[in-house]
């Protein structure tokens, strides 16, 4: 008997198995989902984008150079337009929603890496948030002292 | 640098190379396009695949070598000027004309081609049929890739790991 570990991940052998990381470095950049829907399709994918992650996302990003503009934040916008905080710039990508584009008591105060610190207009470091729009992952930090002033 | 024997004497003339697919049909082409294949160019630097000899490639079929050398014919001048950075735009034009008609093709013959140009080691193909690969599956869902590339249904096993990843990324199926 075949022991589970020795059966392949997409068996029986595919014609595209020795090309697959050169077909997923080709996957748009300005479309983050599609790699994703990728790394669902069998395990042997899902290893290439994920448990090789820095191999993998190395190669993406030395291949496609910088990474597309998905999108900006507007800051004016947040306390008179709910839905204006995410200004998408490409026809495939709109952040997840998220807490952080329909509550009009988050300012943006920092971005750093992709990840967006969302926080009180009127607090520095009370009720602050961090908010990954690719992701739609939202954390909400504990709060810090309310005597604090300095700024972000 | 000197120039390799050509084994027949002819300077000026392009030197030849003869290839022989799976099925024994024999291809003779200029040593420039078969020298696209990072395989074949040291065995034809030495010297070989001239005269009577020729090079068997017992894993490419004769259609498939017809094809893939059809691509090295086009791609050579282009190559031998190393990625012709002095190319004009018209020429640009006309190899980027040929890639999209060279992969508007039946899926059973891109997989060979996707195949011979992994066992060639052509880089410039390799990277055209997976382009043409992630065109196909982009903005598909996992079952629709699976079914677009003739995956054969996922085990019980294998479904509830896609359904858990894509519930770990749900925001990527919204």
């Amino acid at each position: 008997m075949t022991p589970p570990m020795a059966r392949r991940p997409c068996s029986p052998p595919h014609p595209v198995d020795d090309a697959v990381e050169e077909i997923l470095l080709r996957l748009p950049p300005d479309d983050p989902a599609s790699l994703v829907r990728a790394a669902t399709v069998c395990r042997s994918w899902r290893r290439i984008v994920l448990a090789d992650a820095d191999t993998f996302s190395a190669r993406y990003c030395a291949f496609h150079g910088t990474p597309p503009v998905l999108g900006f934040l507007h800051r004016g916008l947040v306390d008179t337009n709910k839905r204006g905080l995410f200004v998408p710039t490409t026809t495939s990508f709109h952040p997840s929603n998220s807490a952080a584009l329909d509550h009009n008591k988050y300012y943006v105060k920092d971005c750093r890496h992709g990840v967006l610190l969302l926080g009180d207009p009127k607090s520095n470091l009370q009720g602050l948030s961090l908010w990954d729009p690719i992701t739609g992952d939202q954390r909400d930090l504990p709060d810090g002292p309310e005597a604090v002033s300095s700024r972000f | 640098m000197a120039a390799p024997e050509s084994g027949d004497g002819n300077n000026g003339a392009a030197r030849m190379v003869t290839l022989i697919s799976s099925d024994n049909t024999r291809f003779e082409v200029e040593a420039a396009a078969a020298s696209l294949s990072q395989t074949l160019q040291l065995t034809i630097l030495d010297g070989g695949g001239g005269g009577g000899d020729g090079i068997p490639l017992p894993n490419v079929d004769s259609a498939t070598l017809s094809k893939v050398l059809e691509y090295c014919i086009k791609h050579a001048p282009a190559a031998a000027n190393g990625g012709a950075p002095n190319a004009t735009a018209v020429d640009r034009a006309e190899l980027e004309r040929f890639d999209n008609e060279f992969v508007n093709i039946d899926q059973s013959v891109l997989y060979s081609l996707i195949m011979a140009a992994h066992n060639l080691e052509i880089e410039g193909l390799q990277s055209l049929v997976a382009k043409k690969v992630a065109d196909m599956i982009k903005g598909k869902s996992p079952m629709e890739i699976r079914r677009t590339l003739g995956f054969p249904d996922p085990t019980p096993e294998e479904q509830a790991e896609m359904n858990a990843h894509m519930l770990e990324y749900g925001w990527a199926y919204e």
